[in-house]
């Protein structure tokens, strides 16, 4: 199979991945309360101008077999028309298109400090396995995962809006072009509390490699060369070890996109979980609905991307099978 | 201060001999205890002499190639007596910078498993280069001594060969390289834990090969460490052999092929299938041998043919006999 | 199975697990005895945000309910729910993981694109779009876990099953003429054991997790039963100057998520054979 083969074999699978999460979808909001959505139609689209709720309807596919209103709705959204939302008349593709950046912006700013905040924890926890700190790190990690974010998220903000009467999210949104200060501000407590959770993944998968390949034969050869301590560290040890941890932290970003949907609540940001989240409290089905194909599709490209910058970086992995091996 | 030397290939009376290795003990620290891995070694091993040391796993070998080029990093495991010399040298007191000069340059040592002991996710060329940048020699000598290197050990295409990643060799070109890193400071001192082991038969000839003609042009000291007594007869002018820890012959090549005195020399040996026997001749095979050495008697004891009280109650210590040396109260005799 | 009992309590992971389980155990015994649990339903506005005292040693919430009480409870509907999940993710997910790595085939290949678009979704955002199409209550969240969780059972019961398969032993008995089943019971499953436990442990610690967070959105078991999750979520508004009501809930998750984490670590440690110390 040449090169080509494979690359079609790959974005077909991912196609075809796409196209299931959406029947998941589909089936699981539409099939059990989707006689709401059409009883509540007349009633609840008062907001929406007659272009729109012509849009919406064809967005359902209403009147139509199951089939069809699935093969409506993915035709609509491949057309731009990702519904309206009953409550505020708005285009789901536009709010789609504001929240998303901030979420982006959150999960970075998480997995970034998380990632650093692990491997950090892991280096320290792996120089002297047994000792003391590491017992400490260890114990850390599994804190970060223990308390569930919204308890963190809680308790900063109790902390910090009663006692100290700070909380620059009770300000409206600001990005970080409009006014990158406050943006900074109103990213830094829930970019915290994701980071730990972030944090506690990678500190695991850091420690394990650091150890696992500390005992492998090429750092008996790097130290049988002369090199020092610091050197066999950084330039084989790490890079080695970190290959796993790279995997790891793409796939904590890709869950943010959609995980950090408690987060965002509590500290009021507009991102992308938000707008799912306020959907669903509002049954405003047509907002869900799109929402979360987005988020899940956002996940499986990041997913994907993580898994092509692994293959980018680790040599090893074929880049084409028709490489030749000398013989000896 | 150095053990009494049994012959040496080389008659230096005067100089100490390149290596010297004195009542080397190497223990290990579990949570049951201490246990001792290795102990009262001693040996030398003069300029440009090869010696082999041969034993089963577990016999420490392994242990004592990386004590005396420091490198057991272990926190339970560490060497716990004696002392290890280099010249007039001693690298069991000398301090960690000092001690990692002398690695690559003066002592170098070559593993197992070349599948693993090459960085995979750096190229060949820049494990090499890194041998001479950390000492300060500029990049380009660096480069081209490397590419040299590779050359003297019969690789094709060292120019694709210096920017490939270790995974595009097979394992015997991997063993070539790693000879080629060993050998590009030009030390005093190879050891060679077992590298044809994981290699196909006819590759470990070419690998024995290459070993024996850079060991003689540069009349480079060779210590080979092998649990295979067959491979390195043609190689070595002296054998060492170890049994759980502790050493329990020493002769000439020659000496104990002829003729050995320790009953699990007799059984190694013996054990080896050669062309002309019989094929209904049984293999002899040695039962493995799974526990700590005891704290008094002889280990061996268990699976001695030979075994008497005394090698229950008295640990038998190495003694000269004529130019060799036997740890057993009742070595083999002529045999009939 | 005495060995490994042994190891477990030997290992540090499995000491902290087992004192935790232990801790957990009684809380459930005091909870389902009754022992010394005041009502956790009724109200009374005059004992409304009293601070710890001996009466009330977590002290009471905003409708004077005693607070240790309606942890204890909450942490005994958290595990139930999480039980519940986690059982019937087992119980699916192995069995189609099994299924599918034993016969093969187009079997295995929808099995596992059926697992794969489960594990395409975030965790979180599954279970809430699942207990959002299901309305909101105890039962709900533990089948919307329950589902979220099968993937992960599949993965871990096919890898070894394919694995053994393979292996001599099991082929040897195939040609033995031992039929399909027997070779399952006797050669694989007894393999799948540890590595499915081990799961099932870890898993439980997650299903608390996710409980108690779509529990804090208010979709999980509903007022005015007691649920650690929306203790928290009600909290908020008067932690500030009643700490309790924030404290003493977030600390009985944080009891439940790190006990089975620990226990499946240990377990892990204890089952693994590699596994071995220096």
């Amino acid at each position: 199979m040449n090169p080509l083969h494979r690359r079609m074999g790959r974005v077909g699978s991912v196609i075809a991945l796409i196209f299931g999460i959406s029947v998941l979808v589909f089936l699981v909001l539409r099939v059990i309360p989707g006689n709401s959505i059409m009883t509540s139609f007349g009633t609840e689209t008062a907001v929406l101008t007659p272009h729109q709720l012509a849009a919406l309807e064809k967005f359902y596919g209403i009147h139509q077999s199951p089939v069809g209103q699935y093969v409506s709705w993915i035709t609509s959204m491949m057309r731009g028309n990702f519904g309206y939302s009953a409550i505020s008349g708005q285009s789901v593709l536009s709010l789609t298109l504001i929240s998303l950046p901030v979420t982006i912006e959150l999960a970075l700013i998480a997995t970034t400090v998380g990632s650093l905040l692990g491997i950090s924890l892991g280096m320290l926890s792996a120089s002297k396995p047994g000792a003391i700190r590491d017992f400490f790190s260890q114990a850390t990690s599994i804190l970060f995962l223990a308390i569930p974010a919204f308890v963190t998220a809680s308790a900063i903000v109790v902390v910090m809006a009663n006692v100290f009467g700070y909380f620059p999210n009770a300000l409206d949104y600001a990005a970080p072009w409009q006014n990158p200060w406050l943006n900074f501000q109103q990213m830094m407590f829930p970019s915290f509390v994701l980071a730990l959770t972030v944090a506690a993944p990678v500190m695991r998968t850091t420690r394990t490699s650091l150890l696992d390949m500390s005992s492998q034969d090429f750092i008996r050869t790097a130290e049988g060369k002369g090199l020092s301590r610091k050197r066999v560290l950084w330039r084989h040890l790490l890079p080695n070890s970190l290959l796993p941890v790279v995997t790891m932290t793409g796939m904590q970003f890709g869950y943010l996109l959609g995980g950090a949907i408690i987060v965002e609540q509590i500290f009021a940001l507009p991102g992308i979980g938000r707008q799912v989240l306020t959907g669903i409290m509002q049954r405003d089905y047509s907002v869900v609905q799109s929402t979360t194909l987005v988020i899940a599709v956002m996940f499986v490209f990041v997913n994907l991307a993580t898994d092509s910058l692994y293959r980018r970086i680790d040599p090893r992995i074929g880049k084409s099978e028709s490489e030749s091996r000398t013989k000896a | 201060m150095h053990s009494t030397r049994v012959g040496t290939g080389s008659d230096q009376v005067n100089s100490s001999p390149l290596l010297s290795v004195h009542n080397l003990e190497i223990t290990l620290r579990t949570q049951k205890g201490s246990r001792r891995l290795v102990q009262e070694v001693s040996f030398d091993v003069a300029a440009g002499e090869a010696v082999a040391i041969v034993g089963e796993s577990g016999s420490g070998k392994t242990l004592t190639a990386l004590s005396i080029m420091g490198l057991i990093n272990s926190r339970n495991l560490a060497q716990s007596d004696g002392s290890i010399y280099l010249g007039d040298l001693n690298l069991s007191e000398l301090p960690d910078g000092q001690f990692r000069a002398l690695r690559g340059s003066e002592l170098a040592m070559i593993y197992q498993d070349p599948m693993t002991s090459l960085n995979p996710l750096m190229r060949i060329g820049k494990q090499l280069t890194e041998v001479f940048t950390i000492r300060g020699i500029a990049k380009d000598v660096a480069i081209a001594k490397s590419r040299e290197a590779l050359v003297g050990v019969g690789l094709p295409d060292p120019d694709r060969a210096m920017v490939s990643y270790p995974h595009e060799f097979s394992g015997g070109m991997r063993q070539r390289i790693m000879i080629a890193l060993a050998m590009l400071l030009e030390p005093k001192l190879l050891i060679a834990d077992e590298p044809t082991t994981a290699l196909d038969v006819t590759i470990q000839q070419q690998i024995l090969a290459l070993v024996q003609v850079e060991q003689r042009r540069r009349n480079m000291g060779l210590i080979w460490i092998t649990h295979d007594l067959g491979v390195v007869a043609q190689l070595v002018d002296r054998v060492i052999v170890m049994y759980n820890g502790r050493i329990v012959e020493v002769a000439t090549t020659h000496d104990l092929f002829e003729r050995p005195l320790h009953p699990y020399t007799e059984g190694l040996i013996g054990s080896i299938p050669k062309p002309q026997d019989s094929a209904r001749k049984p293999l002899i095979a040695i039962p493995t041998a799974t526990s700590a050495p005891p704290t008094q008697g002889c280990s061996f004891k268990p699976r001695c043919e030979y075994a008497r009280d005394i090698c229950g109650t008295q640990t038998p210590q190495l003694t000269q006999v004529n130019s060799r040396q036997v740890a057993c109260f009742f070595p083999v005799q002529e045999r009939s | 199975m005495k060995t490994i009992t042994r190891r477990l309590a030997h290992g540090v992971n499995g000491i902290i697990g087992l004192s935790l389980l232990g801790v957990v155990l009684v809380l459930v015994v005091l909870d389902v005895t009754g022992l010394g649990m005041k009502d956790v339903l009724a109200q009374n506005g005059a004992l409304s945000f009293h601070a710890p005292s001996s009466s009330h040693i977590f002290g009471t919430d905003q409708f004077g309910r005693d607070i240790l009480s309606r942890s204890i409870a909450g942490l005994v509907n958290s595990l139930r729910i999480g039980l519940i999940a986690v059982a019937i993710a087992s119980i699916i997910g192995t069995t189609l993981g099994i299924l599918g790595g034993f016969v093969g085939g187009i079997l295995d290949d929808a099995i596992s694109r059926m697992s794969d678009l489960l594990f395409a979704f975030p965790a979180v955002l599954l279970a809430l779009a699942i207990v959002s199409a299901l309305g909101p209550g105890s039962f709900n969240t533990a089948i919307a876990i329950a589902i979220v969780y099968v993937p992960i059972f599949v993965r871990v019961a096919r890898g070894p099953v394919l694995t053994l398969r393979e292996r001599e032993f099991v082929k040897a008995a195939s040609l033995l003429g031992f039929s399909s089943r027997r070779v399952m019971r006797h050669h694989i499953l007894p393999n799948l054991a540890a590595p499915v436990i081990v799961q099932i442990s870890l898993s439980l610690s997650w299903a608390v997790l996710t409980e108690s967070g779509l529990s804090f959105l208010g979709l999980g078991t509903q007022p005015p039963n007691p649920s650690l999750g929306l203790m928290v979520s009600e909290a908020q508004a008067f932690a500030s100057t009643a700490w309790w009501t924030l404290l003493f809930p977030s600390i009985f998750i944080v009891l439940l998520v790190v006990t089975f984490n620990m226990l499946g670590d240990g377990l892990r440690d204890a089952l693994d054979p590699s596994w071995n110390r220096e």
